[in-house]
């Protein structure tokens, strides 16, 4: 699914149907001062200050870009954790745990879906190049000034600078979380040692 | 009874592979729809100049941002230009450039792919190395910073998808290659005196293609989102010319003030078309993949 595409129904939907999105325009109300910047987070920065207002309202304006981007990686994973599931419910150790009489519950969310999400776990690397991608094009449509926009925004005024130190910057970023997931595994899978 | 068993599981043997394509295709409604949207698409686009309703850069200064009516199915852009008109020239892009540029990554790929996991060594080493390097960068990122680079006409944006692609078919031909070439045939080939190029590309090749072609299926859904990704933000397939992605960003601005219609459809367009190059994928595995065959 396309996330420019996903972003703009959404913000069709929930902005201009039912009004209760804020207009998609940056990171705050335009009426609502940042908070003093402490991490550079507005949320966070918001809360640790005590100003409402500005928490409440950064919040809403996060709300429709993170769950376009969450829709659009939401499927292949989705569907690896089905495959795993379907595989590890037929393995010998979930019978004997049906065997023993375990509440479908424990079995399921317990035994099965631990070994299930391991290759779920695989393709966070992936998915997170998908979403840095994607992060480009949803800064573009709700107006957020990131990283993505920046990028976009070059690319229109044919400015090669920033584009070479953005693609550089994801292609880094990318390197790095795929190490921290093949770091992740031996928590998901015990059978896995780094050494 | 021993030669009547006989008889039946050599019946069952001698079933043409076409038949036995059939039979499967037909059990699995759900492909066989997709197959069928898939032609049906082909269709449309080969006569798209024939079946729009209107000519689809033609403005009307009488009909702007019309909703969808009788006139106009799928409404009017704030050109007064017919939507269905546009949507339906644009599948020619959508289709030509994920078309091509997965069957040049394919041929590209498979090539390099095939002669590095034949022959291995420091060859393969440096082939791979270059491949890891550019399969750090996500497709998408790296496609926008090609394109960038070097400009955005449909020949470009052939070449740009293909590069995105090309790692994926490599490695995966490598892979099937390393395995293929320690399988008895390929010895037997070898020892009867076959040349190297036959061994690989008459006895080997056609022993990984099934999974190759499942890939490529999969993957034209991808370029064709990298394709309507690009054009969404610019640097795709300029205006005047209609391509979905670039129809959607068009009807961007005009969506937060309630003209839905423009973003929508050729939004369903890029998602239906998508979803059709899934499924067909999805059907062919079943189709070629010799656990299921027989079946």
């Amino acid at each position: 699914m396309p996330s420019f595409w996903t972003g703009l129904i959404l913000i069709y939907v929930f902005f201009y149907l039912f009004g209760i999105a804020p207009a998609p325009l940056g990171r705050l109300d335009p009426g609502i001062s940042p908070p003093v910047p402490i991490t550079g987070l507005y949320t966070v920065d918001a809360l640790v200050s005590g100003n409402w207002h500005a928490f409440e309202s950064s919040l809403a304006h996060l709300a429709l870009p993170s769950l376009t981007l969450a829709i659009s990686v939401m499927a292949p994973l989705a569907r690896m954790v089905r495959a795993g599931m379907l595989e590890i419910l037929e393995t010998d150790y979930v019978k004997t745990a049906w065997a023993f009489g375990l509440p479908r519950r424990l079995v399921i969310y317990g035994d099965a879906l631990g070994n299930a999400i391991i290759p779920a776990v695989t393709a966070l690397g992936v998915v997170f190049g998908f979403l840095m991608a994607g992060n480009a094009v949803v800064e573009s449509v709700f107006g957020w000034p990131g990283i993505g926009n920046y990028a976009v925004k070059s690319l229109t005024m044919k400015d090669s600078g920033p584009i070479q130190s953005y693609v550089l910057l994801v292609a880094l970023m990318c390197i790095l979380v795929n190490l921290l997931v093949d770091l992740a595994y031996s928590l998901a899978d015990p059978r896995i040692r780094i050494g | 009874m021993t030669t009547e068993i006989g008889r039946a599981t050599y019946a069952a043997d001698t079933e043409t592979v076409y038949a036995s394509f059939r039979r499967r295709l037909l059990r699995n409604k759900l492909s066989l729809a997709a197959f069928c949207a898939i032609g049906l698409l082909v269709v449309i686009a080969i006569l798209a100049p024939l079946i729009v309703p209107l000519d689809p850069n033609e403005p009307d200064a009488n009909a702007v941002l019309e909703r969808p009516s009788w006139a106009h199915m799928l409404g009017t852009d704030d050109f007064g230009r017919d939507e269905l008109s546009r949507i339906i020239i644009a599948s020619r892009t959508d289709l030509l450039v994920p078309f091509v540029s997965t069957l040049l990554a394919l041929a590209i790929g498979s090539l390099i792919g095939a002669i590095c996991g034949f022959r291995g060594g420091w060859l393969d080493q440096i082939v791979m190395r270059m491949v890891d390097a550019v399969m750090a960068f996500p497709a998408f990122v790296l496609a926008m910073g090609l394109t960038a680079a070097i400009g955005s006409s449909i020949t470009n944006l052939v070449l740009v998808i293909a590069v995105t692609q090309i790692p994926a078919y490599l490695r995966q031909l490598r892979a099937e290659m390393l395995r293929e070439r320690e399988m008895e045939y390929a010895h037997a080939a070898r020892t009867i005196g076959n040349p190297t190029w036959r061994i690989v590309f008459i006895h080997l090749f056609p022993n990984c293609f099934p999974t190759l072609i499942v890939q490529a299926t999969l993957a034209m859904g991808f370029a064709l989102l990298t394709l309507a990704g690009l054009s969404y933000i610019g640097l795709g397939i300029q205006p005047p010319d209609s391509e979905w992605g670039e129809m959607v960003s068009e009807g961007a601005s005009l969506m937060v003030t309630g003209y839905w219609w423009l973003s929508l459809f050729p939004g369903i367009a890029i998602l239906m078309t998508v979803l059709i190059f899934n499924l067909v994928g999805d059907g062919l595995r079943d189709l070629l993949d010799p656990r299921t065959r027989g079946r």
